[in-house]
C-alpha cells in the first residue's frame, strides 16, 4: 500500500511504503519512507545501512513463533521476524555490523486488568525483540516503546533518519 | 466454513445489531440508522483498514464477552463523531466536546458501548442459549491500529484470520458514523456456529 503523508505530519515529502501488521520491507529507494503505522503493542524494528542505503523495516505482532499459530507470516513474531529482517537486508548488501537499529511500539493501549492476558502482549514484544538482536550481535540504538499510547515509526531510507509520530505530541526524531 | 453456518450468523448479528440500534437511539433521543451486518473473515492486516487505516484518530469502546462463547467487541468513532456523538447524548451544543480523557465525554460513550455490546450479546445468547456475559467498557482514544493490535494479537494466538462481524451506525443529521466489531475468539467459533445452525 502506498500512502502520502501530508504535509503536516511528515516530515519527508516522498512517498511512503506501508509496513503492515507482520510485515517486512526492506527498500534502497532514496525516494521511500518506510512506515509502521498506529503500533499499539506491536513492535516496529527499524535498520538502517549508511553505506549502502539500505533501510528496513519488520512490523511484528506476537513475541514468539514456537507459540503462535503456525501459518501466519514469520515476519509476524519477534524472533523470526527480526532474523528476517536483518537476513533480507544483509541479502540485499547491507552489513550486519553496521546496522544502526531502532525499535518503536509495546504499548499496552487498552488496560483491561485480569481480562485478558494477552493484553501484556506489548511488553512480551519489546522483550522478544530485544532477545532477537542480541543473539544476532546487534544492540538497540533508540527506542520508544513501552507505555499507553499509540505510535507511527518512520524510517527515511536515504538518510536513515527515524521520526516517532504520536497523537497529541509534536513528531520527534529517534 | 459453510455458508449456511455463516448466515446463521448473520441473521443472529441482525437481530443483535437491531436491537443494539434502538437501545442507542433510546439513549440518544433520536433515530439511529443500522446498516445490514457485514461477516467475514480477514487476515489480521486487513482489520485497520475498516476503520479507514490504522492512522486514523479514533475512539473505541472496548467490551470483551466472556463464558460459554468468548471474544471481543469494539465499538469504534472517528475523532469527530465520538464528539459528535458525545455532544448528542450529554445534549450539549454541537462542538462542546474536543477530547476524551476523562470526564462526561468518556462516560457517555462508555455508556453508548455498553448498550451496544450488551444488547448484541443479549440477541446473540437468545439465539444460541449459549451463557454469555460482557466485560466492564473500556475506552480509550489513540490510533486505530494502536488500539486494534493488542485484540488482533490476542486473537491470532489461535487462528491467522479472524471472523469480523461488522455494522455502521449512523446518525445523519449529527453526522455520527460508528462502526461496531464483534471479533469471537477463534477456539470458540465451532461452539457460537454449532449452536446457531
Amino acid at each position: 500500500m502506498i500512502a502520502r503523508l501530508s504535509a503536516e505530519v511528515s516530515p519527508y515529502p516522498l512517498t511512503v511504503v506501508h509496513v503492515g501488521i507482520g510485515e517486512l520491507v526492506v527498500s534502497r529507494d532514496p525516494e521511500q519512507t518506510l512506515a509502521a503505522y498506529g503500533l499499539g503493542s506491536c513492535v516496529a524494528v527499524a535498520a538502517w545501512d549508511r553505506p549502502s542505503r539500505t533501510g528496513g523495516m519488520v512490523h511484528i505482532m506476537l513475541p514468539d513463533s514456537t507459540a503462535g499459530p503456525r501459518r501466519l507470516a514469520p515476519t509476524s513474531f519477534g524472533d523470526t521476524g527480526v532474523r528476517a529482517l536483518i537476513e533480507t537486508m544483509e541479502g540485499q548488501g547491507a552489513s550486519r555490523e553496521r546496522l544502526a537499529v531502532k525499535i518503536a511500539g509495546g504499548a499496552q493501549v487498552l488496560s483491561l486488568g485480569e481480562h485478558q492476558d494477552g493484553f501484556a502482549i506489548g511488553r512480551r514484544n519489546i522483550e522478544a525483540v530485544r532477545e532477537a538482536l542480541r543473539r544476532l550481535g546487534l544492540t538497540v540504538l533508540a527506542e520508544d516503546v513501552g507505555g499507553t499510547t499509540g505510535r507511527t515509526l518512520l524510517l527515511h531510507v536515504a538518510t536513515g533518519r527515524t521520526t516517532v509520530q504520536a497523537i497529541g505530541r509534536p513528531p520527534r526524531d529517534l | 466454513m459453510s455458508d449456511s453456518r455463516l448466515e446463521a450468523l448473520r441473521l443472529a448479528a441482525e437481530e443483535g445489531f437491531g436491537r443494539a440500534g434502538r437501545g442507542l437511539s433510546e439513549m440518544a433521543g433520536t433515530d439511529i440508522e443500522v446498516e445490514a451486518p457485514r461477516l467475514g473473515f480477514l487476515p489480521v492486516g486487513e482489520v485497520p483498514g475498516l476503520i479507514g487505516g490504522p492512522d486514523v484518530a479514533v475512539v473505541a469502546v472496548h467490551l470483551g464477552i466472556k463464558g460459554e462463547v468468548e471474544g471481543h467487541m469494539l465499538l469504534m468513532l472517528p475523532m469527530q463523531h465520538a464528539c459528535a456523538l458525545a455532544d448528542l447524548l450529554l445534549e450539549q451544543p454541537a462542538g462542546s466536546t474536543t477530547r476524551f480523557d476523562e470526564g462526561l465525554a468518556a462516560s457517555a460513550i462508555a455508556e453508548a458501548g455498553n448498550i451496544t455490546g450488551s444488547f448484541f450479546v443479549g440477541a446473540l445468547a437468545d439465539g444460541t442459549s449459549l451463557r454469555m456475559s460482557v466485560t466492564p467498557p473500556a475506552v480509550v482514544a489513540d490510533m486505530a491500529g494502536a488500539i486494534l493490535d493488542g485484540v488482533l494479537a490476542d486473537l491470532c494466538m489461535e487462528s491467522e484470520e479472524v471472523l469480523v462481524v461488522e455494522t455502521v451506525f449512523t446518525q445523519e443529521q449529527n453526522r455520527v458514523d460508528a462502526l461496531f466489531l464483534v471479533l469471537p475468539r477463534g477456539s470458540y467459533l465451532d461452539v457460537l456456529l454449532g449452536s446457531l445452525s
